[in-house]
C-alpha cells in the first residue's frame, strides 16, 4: 500500500462515519466505483470503529505487568514452601507478596511475606534487613504485629508474621475520611506503637496507611518494622551526595504514591532518625481526618516541592469537627525541619491521648 | 547480575540514542523491575495509572536528567520519544523471546522469576502490533508515533502533544484512527 491509497482510504472512512449506517454503502458504491479491494479496506476500517476504544486501553507495560501478576499468584497458591502451604493472595506491596499460608507443623495461619528476589541477591542489604528484622523481631507490644519466623527455603526469604484478619487504613480511607474519635484512636494508637519502637532504637521509616492494619476489634498493628531497610542504597560512610531521587528509591518500590509520607529529610535522601516517623504519622492523620493527603503534586518531582516547601491547606478547612488542638498537633507534626517537631513520638502521643480524653469528657 | 543504579537510565539512555547499542541490553533489568512493580499493584488491585501515565523509571530517569545540569539534553520532549522507542524495543525483545520459546520443551518447576514472564497471548500481541506499526510508519508516520509514545511510552495526550508540538484534540484523533486501523489489521491476520 501506497501512502496515497493509506490516506484516500482514511478520507473514505472518516466521510463514511459521518453519515448514517444505512446511507453508507450507497456512499461507497458511489466512491469506490468499481475498486473492490479499496471498498474492502474501508468497510474492513469501518467494522474495526466501535472496538478501538478497548484497544490498547492500558499501555504496553500495564498490559504485559498484569499478566505477571496473574501468572506469579497462581504459580504459588497451593504450593508448600518449607514447613508453609500457601493458601491465597492478601495483598503486595513494594517488599513482595504476601500470602495467606498454613505452618503445618503448629497448625495456624500465617501471614508469609516472600521476598523479591532483586532485594535478597544483593549480600548486603540482605544482612542489613537481616539484622533490621531480627531487631523488630524483639519488639513485643500489642499494636505492633508479631513476627514469628525469618527465613530461607528453595532459595526463597520469607518472613512469617502473625495473620490479622482486617482491613488496611488505606483500604478504610478509600470509603472516606474517618470521624474524629476515630482518626484520633488511629493516630495514638501508631504513636503507641512508634513509642515502643523507638525506645528499642528501631525507626520504622515508611509509616502510610498501607502499612496500618486495622483489626474488625478496633485495634490497630503496624506492618513491616524494618523492611524499608532492604530497599534502601547502600550507605559507605557519606551519605551528603546521595540526592533527593536515592531518597525516592528508599521507598519500597510502588511506582508512585508511597512518597506522599515522606519526611523532608528521608525525600532528599539524608540520614533519618525516629523524627521521620513523626512526619509521617503527621501526614497519615492529616489524610485520616480530611481524606486528601496534604503534599501533592502531578509528578513525583512536583510532590518532593510540596514536602520541601509547602504548607498543606489548614486542617480545619475540611475537616471542620476537627478542634484547633489537633490542628496544633498535625501542624507540629509537618513541620519542616525535624528541630521544630515533637522531638519524641511520647510527646505526640501524650498531645493526642490527652485531646482524646478532653473530648470524651466533654461528650 | 546486579541491576543498574537508578540514575544509570538517564545515562543508558543518552547512549542508547547516541548508537550505543549495548545500552540496551543493561536498560532491561530495570524495566524488568518496573515492571514488578507494576505487577505487584495490579496484585494490591490499586489503579496503577491514577497518578500519571509516564512510568516511574522514565519519570526518576527523567528528574536525574534535569538534577545534572551538565547533561546536555535537546528537551523533554525528546527525552520522552527515546524512552517510549526504548520501552518498545525492550518489550518487543522480551515478546519475541517468549513467542520464540512457545515450544521450548519440558515442563519444569516455576521459579519466582520465570513465572514473571510475558503471557504468550501477550507476546503474540505484542509482536503482531509491532509488525503492524512498522507498516502503519510508512503509511502515516505521525500516526504510529502516536501510538509508540501512548502505549509503549505510556505518555498521556498532553504529553504525547508536547512530544509531537500538535495539540491535543489532534492527538486524540490521531490516536483513534490509528487504534482502528491498527485492530482491523492484527484482526485480519
Amino acid at each position: 500500500m501506497t501512502p496515497e491509497r493509506y490516506q484516500q482510504i482514511d478520507q473514505l472512512t472518516d466521510a463514511a462515519l459521518e453519515l448514517a449506517v444505512e446511507e453508507r454503502a450507497a456512499y461507497l458504491d458511489l466512491e469506490c466505483a468499481g475498486d473492490e479491494e479499496l471498498r474492502q479496506q474501508v468497510e474492513r476500517l469501518l467494522s474495526a470503529h466501535g472496538y478501538e476504544d478497548g484497544f490498547l486501553s492500558a499501555n504496553a507495560l500495564e498490559a504485559v505487568a498484569q499478566d505477571m501478576a496473574v501468572a506469579h499468584a497462581r504459580s504459588l497458591i497451593g504450593r508448600k514452601l518449607g514447613h508453609y502451604q500457601i493458601l491465597s493472595l492478601l495483598g503486595a506491596g513494594g517488599m513482595g507478596e504476601v500470602y495467606l499460608a498454613e505452618n503445618t507443623v503448629l497448625g495456624r495461619k500465617v501471614a508469609l511475606k516472600l521476598l523479591p528476589a532483586q532485594f535478597t541477591r544483593d549480600q548486603d542489604r540482605l544482612l542489613r534487613f537481616k539484622q533490621e528484622a531480627r531487631a523488630a523481631l524483639s519488639l513485643n507490644h500489642p499494636n505492633i504485629i508479631t513476627i514469628y519466623e525469618i527465613g530461607e527455603t528453595e532459595e526463597i526469604h520469607f518472613i512469617a508474621t502473625e495473620f490479622i484478619d482486617g482491613q488496611t487504613l488505606r483500604q478504610r480511607l478509600a470509603q472516606g475520611r474517618l470521624e474524629l474519635f476515630a482518626a484520633l484512636d488511629i493516630g495514638a494508637q501508631t504513636a503507641a506503637a512508634l513509642g515502643a519502637a523507638h525506645e528499642a532504637g528501631i525507626t520504622h521509616r515508611d509509616i502510610k496507611p498501607e502499612n496500618l492494619m486495622l483489626r474488625h476489634d478496633g485495634r490497630l498493628k503496624v506492618l513491616d518494622f524494618g523492611s524499608s531497610k532492604l530497599t534502601e542504597p547502600q550507605t559507605h560512610g557519606s551519605s551528603s551526595k546521595k540526592s533527593a531521587m536515592s531518597g525516592v528509591r528508599t521507598a519500597p518500590g510502588i511506582v508512585m504514591g508511597t512518597i506522599n509520607y515522606m519526611s523532608p529529610e528521608q525525600a532528599r535522601g539524608l540520614e533519618v532518625d525516629a523524627r521521620t516517623d513523626i512526619f509521617s504519622l503527621g501526614v497519615v492523620l492529616y489524610e485520616t481526618l480530611t481524606g486528601a493527603k496534604p503534599f501533592m503534586g502531578a509528578t513525583t518531582a512536583d510532590v518532593i516541592v510540596a514536602i520541601l516547601d509547602k504548607e498543606p491547606p489548614p486542617l480545619s478547612q475540611s475537616a471542620r469537627e476537627a478542634p484547633k488542638e489537633l490542628e496544633r498537633i498535625v501542624d507540629r507534626a509537618l513541620r519542616k525541619d525535624r528541630e521544630d517537631r515533637y522531638q519524641t513520638i511520647q510527646g505526640m502521643l501524650s498531645d493526642l491521648k490527652n485531646l482524646k480524653q478532653e473530648l470524651e469528657m466533654e461528650a | 547480575m546486579s541491576t543498574p543504579a537508578p540514575q544509570e537510565v538517564t545515562q543508558l539512555l543518552i547512549a542508547w540514542s547516541n548508537g550505543d547499542q549495548e545500552s540496551l541490553d543493561r536498560l532491561v533489568p530495570m524495566v524488568y523491575d518496573e515492571l514488578r512493580r507494576i505487577a505487584r499493584r495490579y496484585m494490591e488491585r490499586e489503579p496503577v495509572g491514577h497518578m500519571l501515565q509516564t512510568t516511574a523509571l522514565v519519570n526518576e530517569a527523567y528528574l536525574r536528567l534535569i538534577e545534572q545540569k551538565e547533561v546536555k539534553w535537546q528537551n523533554r520532549a525528546h527525552f520522552f520519544a527515546i524512552s517510549a522507542q526504548m520501552m518498545r524495543r525492550i518489550l518487543v525483545s522480551m515478546a519475541r523471546a517468549r513467542h520464540a520459546s512457545k515450544r521450548g520443551g519440558e515442563a519444569r518447576q516455576v521459579s519466582l522469576d520465570e513465572a514473571m514472564v510475558v503471557s504468550e497471548e501477550r507476546a503474540a500481541e505484542l509482536v503482531a502490533l509491532d509488525e503492524a506499526l512498522n507498516e502503519l510508519a510508512a503509511l502515516d508516520p505521525r500516526r504510529s508515533r502516536v501510538v509508540e509514545l501512548r502505549y509503549f511510552g505510556g505518555l498521556s495526550v498532553e504529553e504525547t502533544a508536547e512530544v509531537l508540538k500538535i495539540s491535543p484534540d489532534t492527538v486524540m484523533r490521531e490516536w483513534k484512527r490509528a487504534k482502528a486501523w491498527l485492530y482491523a489489521e492484527l484482526n485480519r491476520k
